[in-house]
């Protein structure tokens, strides 16, 4: 008798399509009931968004002004109360925002945590990626407590919407939060491109493009072909492109139907961030190159001729 | 102020581990063990923050069996000015190790804790969160780019949200990024005393009498047998976790049907 509790993940009023693929998670359990979680400031947009979603039973909102932004040590004492009604999972997504959150609700419920799912054998089974997604542990938690899970999105496709019309209820929950933290600033790149993480076409970036500079012809393909742009931890490291496109192993982990790997070598840390993509295309300049044995297509190519080619021929 | 930085023990990232042939696990034996790579990054922010005088000590802890001596002695190679060493021969799950720095923290009484933002081998990325929620305190993860201390009370760190924590202690995660800086700019503190101890651990109560018993203070070890290296103490009990996942089974992972199998080889 499995009562799943899925966190949203929203930003400035739109639910994340997370959420969605957290839900094609949970009817792996076989759930009696899956509800999603909404703690905003201002939850009616996200959570009629979310009532839509095939397979939510009930959306609960959280409304207060503390909620306005996404902290876990203000949310997470708020999930750890709401789980406490008859619920048996919890789940965020594996993003920023879930991994943030997740482990702290877990360990003020005193339970462990299940990170990255990417398969479910039973209701308390899970399969999760190891060593870098070289290796898959199959885990089983005690029956016998709550069980907290991220759910790695790569591996789920978003559940659809629009039939659904589940009910909204506002809970109310008698939760001290704590004041030692607040909320400065948001200092994201403003774009007009796709969400790296939800993208259906992503074009990456990686070391050999040699500067912060350079990384202008990867944002003028990934925009010709109305794609997100990533980039290995590489070219994160050496300062070429903001943290937030780092895709692998310690970045975001990703499932584009296209995915266009440009010089970037194909550690294996990188390569479990995107062997879940549907299409993989790469261009580098070695031919040894590991990233070509599990590439789809592959060019092997000085990119910087290759890239503006390629972008023209477009 | 002290910093405490968790410093794991993990199989090396440049290793292509092999399941073992009957599915009970990854092969660990003779296999290079390092230190996991964000942990070394959130040590070397730790020691650049005590080099700024922003914190006097630097406190590496390793919770893993006893033979984990080498790479605790890196850590104070690094820099760092004392280590504790947490013995168990069990594999550590994120919330016991969670608890362990918790009960490690009213002993020491750190102003920060560092961690690295997720264990290579079994990339749970829990722990700090955990700790935080613990010792409730606020957390900074993912945090890259450096720490910047605002009198000695409060943190920021930079990154994809920038939270101000007016708290005195805050909990920081080191991201993918450090930059390199000459090895003359550390002062490295080779042989800082350590303190071995083996503690019992049920639901995270540490023995305090074994500790009052063998007179460990911390500031240097200053019980019988326990020289200026810093030879260890050991109390005599084990960690025993409870309550945690059961690993069932381990298979290697590969690419989708459509595409070549396994991935590249390794060099």
């Amino acid at each position: 008798m499995s009562k799943v509790l899925i966190v949203a993940e929203h930003l400035d009023g739109k639910l994340n399509a997370s959420t969605a693929r957290c839900v094609t998670c949970a009817k792996e359990i076989k759930a009696d009931t899956i509800d999603v979680l909404v703690l905003a400031s201002a939850p009616d947009a996200i959570a009629g968004e979310a009532a839509r979603i095939d397979g939510v039973s009930k959306v609960l909102t959280v409304s207060r002004a503390e909620n306005e932004h996404a902290l876990a040590a203000i949310f997470a004492p708020q999930v750890a109360a709401a789980a406490k009604n008859g619920y048996t999972h919890v789940f965020a997504p594996s993003t920023t925002f879930g991994k943030d959150l997740a482990p702290r609700i877990a360990a003020l419920l005193g339970v462990a945590q299940v990170s990255d799912v990417m398969a479910v054998e039973g209701a308390h089974t899970f399969k999760r990626p190891i060593y870098a997604g070289n290796a898959i542990v199959t885990v089983e938690a005690p029956q016998d407590q709550l069980l907290v899970a991220t759910v790695r999105t790569a591996s789920y496709a978003a559940a659809g919407a629009g039939a659904n019309a589940a009910p909204i209820e506002a809970l109310a929950l008698d939760v001290a939060l704590p004041n030692h933290t607040r909320f400065v600033e948001l200092a994201q790149g403003k774009s007009d491109r796709p969400d790296l993480q939800a993208a259906g076409r992503v074009v990456s970036g990686g070391r050999a493009l040699g500067s912060a500079d350079n990384f202008k012809i990867i944002y003028a393909l990934a925009d010709k072909l109305g794609a997100a742009v990533g980039a290995s931890r590489a070219a994160v490291d050496a300062g070429y492109v903001p943290s937030d496109l780092q895709v692998g192993q310690t970045g975001k982990i990703i499932s584009p139907e296209l995915y266009i790997a440009i010089g970037i070598s194909g550690a294996i840390q990188h390569l479990t961030g995107i062997k879940d993509a549907g299409t993989i295309v790469a261009i580098n300049k070695d031919a040894e190159a590991p990233i070509f044995e599990i590439a789809d297509y592959g060019l092997v190519g000085d990119l910087f001729k290759l890239v503006p080619e390629f972008e023209q021929a477009l | 102020m002290k910093i405490l930085v968790a410093y794991k023990r993990v199989v090396d990232y440049n290793v292509r581990v092999q399941v073992k042939p009957d599915g009970s696990g990854v092969v660990t034996e003779g296999v290079k063990l390092s230190a996991n790579p964000f942990d070394d990054i959130a040590l070397e922010e730790a020691l650049r923050l005590r080099e700024k005088g922003v914190a006097t000590d630097v406190i590496v802890v390793t919770i893993g069996p006893a033979d984990a001596q080498p790479h605790i002695r890196n850590g104070l190679a690094m820099g760092a000015n004392r280590a504790i060493h947490v013995v168990t021969t069990d594999a550590v799950q994120p919330l016991t190790a969670a608890r362990v720095l918790r009960k490690l923290i009213e002993k020491e009484q750190p102003g920060i804790v560092l961690l690295g933002k997720q264990a290579i081998d079994d990339d749970c990325n829990q722990t700090g969160q955990m700790l935080a929620a613990l010792w409730d305190r606020p957390q900074a993860t993912f945090a890259r780019g450096r720490c910047r201390a605002r009198d000695d009370r409060s943190r920021s760190a930079g990154g994809d949200h920038d939270r101000s924590a007016p708290q005195r202690a805050t909990l920081h995660q080191a991201a993918g990024h450090h930059e390199g800086e000459g090895e003359a700019d550390r002062d490295v503190a080779a042989g800082g005393s350590w303190c071995r101890v083996r503690r019992s651990f049920e639901d995270g109560a540490v023995c305090g009498a074994g500790e009052a018993e063998q007179g460990c203070d911390g500031e240097g070890c200053a019980g019988p047998g326990c020289g200026a290296e810093g030879e260890g103490i050991v109390v005599g009990h084990t960690l025993t976790p409870r309550g945690g996942l059961t690993n069932m089974g381990w298979a290697l992972a590969h690419r989708s049907a459509t595409t070549v199998g396994q991935g590249p080889p390794y060099p």
